[in-house]
């Protein structure tokens, strides 16, 4: 009966709307426009452009030169640029992991059905919703190597703490521990999604099979959070390497000198991007070090796309 | 139902519409109508946003066809927001300048020579003439800041010791930054990392020069300069009088002066008002201490137009207003004014310090060390962090910074 209406209804009804359709396209073209445009200007025409700037040696003034590869050229001579690399690797594969391990086991915990469960959820989430500035300026005084309260907490243990934000083995350190912080609560609520999705027949097949909490958790709620978890790692890869405004933040500042050991040591890829275009208007120079972070995050996306077949369980 | 749809989607569609040609409307109008003028000026100081506000009022007054839009702009940013804009052919028509930026600037093509009618002994020559190239005026001078030794009179009397003088020597400075010194709880002297306001007057002192007069070369690696930075250094690591360089990474040196943690600290004369605010009648400030010569270092702001201005003849008005006695006078109560003569001003806000220092040490002055690439200073600030957090000795660290530096200059 069904099938019957529908089909007889198509041809008429498909005639009708097609007027009526394509005037409604019309005019969602004309309300996506608005958007449609700004990616136009503000993004597509920017990256475009930056291919091209890429290839000159333009620093702000009038005259713009045409320089084909040399930029790229003193690319990979650059030894800043390698140590801002391996500053942003560090500060990937530090906090990666960290920030997904707990994560999964916050959104597990705030998954349980207990009293105010709301109100932890919220407390995890805040981070998120803070402004990087107010975060930054908050940790700089729990890191104050004199009169922080980290260090304080530390000295009620009898341990004397480092000058978290002042010595060059710790300051990468610092930073990595309020990234964590600060990614936690998104990475829950993202993985809360994943894990509320999970019909509850599994669990109550495999109770009634006799398997305990943890092994339910290892296999039942890891493989189908798997896709979230999937999901999760890729976005965190990509954000870690692009990380900037915490270190712009909360790492040192412009006056302590490019070369300073603690600059040295946060450097991170974006961070150099900023400093060598707006800092010293090497705006050739800064695109050429953007593509070259474009394509190194565009092979790790890639492997992890293709590593994904492994672990990965879509239901 | 249906019509009261319709008639939400026109709304929304002639809104949308209205919204998007708004702009191109308005500047239509803007442009042909009337024979009103406008331009944008750009300062950095949120201090002396009600003083500009009043310029613009007055000056809106006595010139009825110019419109001006004085905005703030954040002070941390300002120079990289600036050259971004200009270098896109835009930016303000008229906004503030600094000496370490000035020559870069100039050679970039972003200032316009001027031609304004003024009288140019009215203001101290130094100024003039750095913003000056080759007998050309580019800005007309704002104010001048020049460095003071500030102390806190209520630490040094209980610690029962006079006041700093005017003729203090370095010895006399060591000695009492000791006296001063209750270990874990406050310090006598602090030498923090500021080439403006710290380690180049010390160099100055020592007998250092700082930039060679053609400003290719720097003697920042000379016995003089390795001296002065020794100095401070020992100030923290020998006789621990300062805060440590881990300390200065981590606090901020006027703030820590404001809440009595510090008897002594050099700093600019901007700051007077601000240490006023907290410290009251005990806040004192003396000459700087010299050693083989007195040294101190003076900067100057300075307007300048921009090249690419829309609206010159406007923008010369302005530019010719802001360098009156009325706005000097104006200005003088946040800032010690260029134009001779209305510093006194400035020195009656300030009534229990003796502020005439400031105005006094214009005459030993060295101008800032500016040349037509800015970077020359990155290896000093580098390198002073290294040396503050002994990463680095100060003789090592200095000749560093001078290899460095010479390198920059010579535009290798």
């Amino acid at each position: 009966m069904a099938l019957n209406v529908t089909e007889l209804s198509k041809p008429v009804a498909s005639r009708r709307t097609s007027k009526a359709e394509r005037r409604e396209a019309l005019w969602g073209y004309f309300f996506v426009a608005p958007v449609l445009l700004g990616i136009l200007v503000f993004s597509v025409f920017p990256v475009l452009y930056s291919l091209f700037l890429s290839l000159t040696s333009w620093d702000g003034t009038l005259s713009m030169k045409f320089v084909g590869l040399q930029n790229f050229i003193s690319l990979f001579q650059d030894g800043t640029y390698a140590k801002a690399l391996l500053n942003t690797v560090e500060y990937t594969l530090g906090t990666v992991p960290i920030t997904i391990c707990l994560s999964v086991i916050l959104a597990v915990f705030v998954n349980m059905k207990i009293r105010g469960i709301v109100f932890y959820r919220t407390i995890y989430f805040l981070p998120s919703v803070t402004m990087t500035i107010a975060i930054a300026v908050v940790w700089r005084w729990l890191f104050n190597g004199d009169y922080g309260l980290l260090n304080f907490i530390l000295s009620l243990l009898h341990i004397h703490g480092p000058n978290w934000l002042s010595d060059e083995h710790y300051i990468m350190t610092s930073m990595m521990i309020v990234s964590i912080w600060g990614g936690l609560g998104y990475n829950m609520v993202l993985l809360l999604a994943g894990l509320q999705s999970i019909s509850s027949t599994y669990y109550e097949a495999a109770a009634i099979d006799g398997a305990g909490g943890l092994r339910q958790f290892f296999q039942i709620t890891l493989p189908l959070l798997s896709p979230s978890i999937f999901f999760v790692l890729v976005t965190s890869l990509i954000g870690a390497f692009q990380v900037f405004d915490l270190i712009y933040m909360m790492g040192p500042s412009a006056a302590n000198g490019p070369d300073s050991v603690l600059m040295q040591s946060t450097r991170t890829v974006v961070y150099y991007i900023y400093e060598t275009g707006f800092n010293w208007f090497k705006f050739g120079y800064a695109s050429a070090q953007a593509w070259v972070l474009f394509i190194i995050i565009l092979i790790v996306t890639a492997v992890q796309l293709k590593l994904q077949k492994r672990w990965v369980h879509y239901e | 139902m249906s019509t009261k749809k319709s008639m939400v989607r026109k709304t929304l569609v002639v809104c949308s519409t209205l919204a998007v040609l708004a702009p191109i409307v308005g500047c239509n109008s803007g442009g042909g109508g009337s024979q009103t003028q406008k331009i944008v000026v750009w300062y950095p100081d949120p201090a002396q946003k009600p003083i500009m506000a009043k310029i613009v009022k007055n000056f809106e007054a006595s010139h009825p066809n110019i419109q001006v839009e004085a905005d703030l702009q954040s002070f941390t940013n300002y120079f990289q927001q600036l050259q971004t804009t200009l270098a896109a052919n835009n930016g303000p028509d008229l906004f503030r300048m600094n000496m370490p930026n000035f020559l870069n600037y100039v050679n970039k093509g972003y200032i316009m020579p001027l031609s304004v009618n003024l009288n140019w002994s009215n203001y101290p020559k130094m100024l003039v003439n750095t913003y000056s190239v080759n007998g050309t005026h580019y800005g007309v001078p704002k104010d001048y800041d020049t460095v003071g030794l500030f102390y806190n009179k209520a630490l040094f009397d209980a610690a029962h010791i006079p006041y700093p003088t005017d003729n203090w020597t370095w010895s006399d400075l060591r000695a009492a930054a000791k006296k001063l010194t209750i270990p874990g709880k406050q310090w006598g002297f602090n030498s923090y990392i500021s080439g403006q306001t710290v380690q180049y007057d010390f160099m100055l002192q020592a007998g250092a020069n700082l930039l060679s007069p053609d400003k290719k070369s720097t003697d920042l690696g000379s016995p003089q300069a390795i001296k002065a930075v020794q100095f401070l250094y020992d100030l923290m690591y020998v006789d621990k009088s300062s805060p440590d360089g881990h300390w200065q990474t981590n606090n901020d040196p006027d703030q820590t002066f404001q809440t009595g943690k510090i008897a002594m600290l050099t700093e600019g004369d901007w700051m007077a008002p601000q240490f006023y605010a907290s410290l009251k009648n005990n806040l004192g400030v003396a000459a700087l201490p010299h050693d083989v010569r007195q040294g101190n270092i003076i900067h100057g702001t300075a307007w300048v137009v921009n090249a690419h201005t829309k609206a010159k003849d406007a923008a010369m008005k302005f530019a010719e207003y802001m360098g009156s006695k009325d706005v000097a006078l104006l200005q003088a109560q946040e800032v010690l004014p260029a134009y001779n003569g209305t510093q006194t001003q400035w020195i009656k806000s300030l009534p229990t310090i003796n502020a005439k220092v400031f105005v006094d040490s214009v005459n030993w002055a060295t101008s800032y060390p500016s040349t037509s690439n800015p970077n020359w200073e990155n290896p000093f600030n580098s390198e002073m962090t290294n040396i503050w957090l002994q990463k680095e000795t100060p003789a090592a660290g200095m000749a560093k910074v001078q290899q460095q530096a010479d390198q920059i200059l010579a535009g290798k």
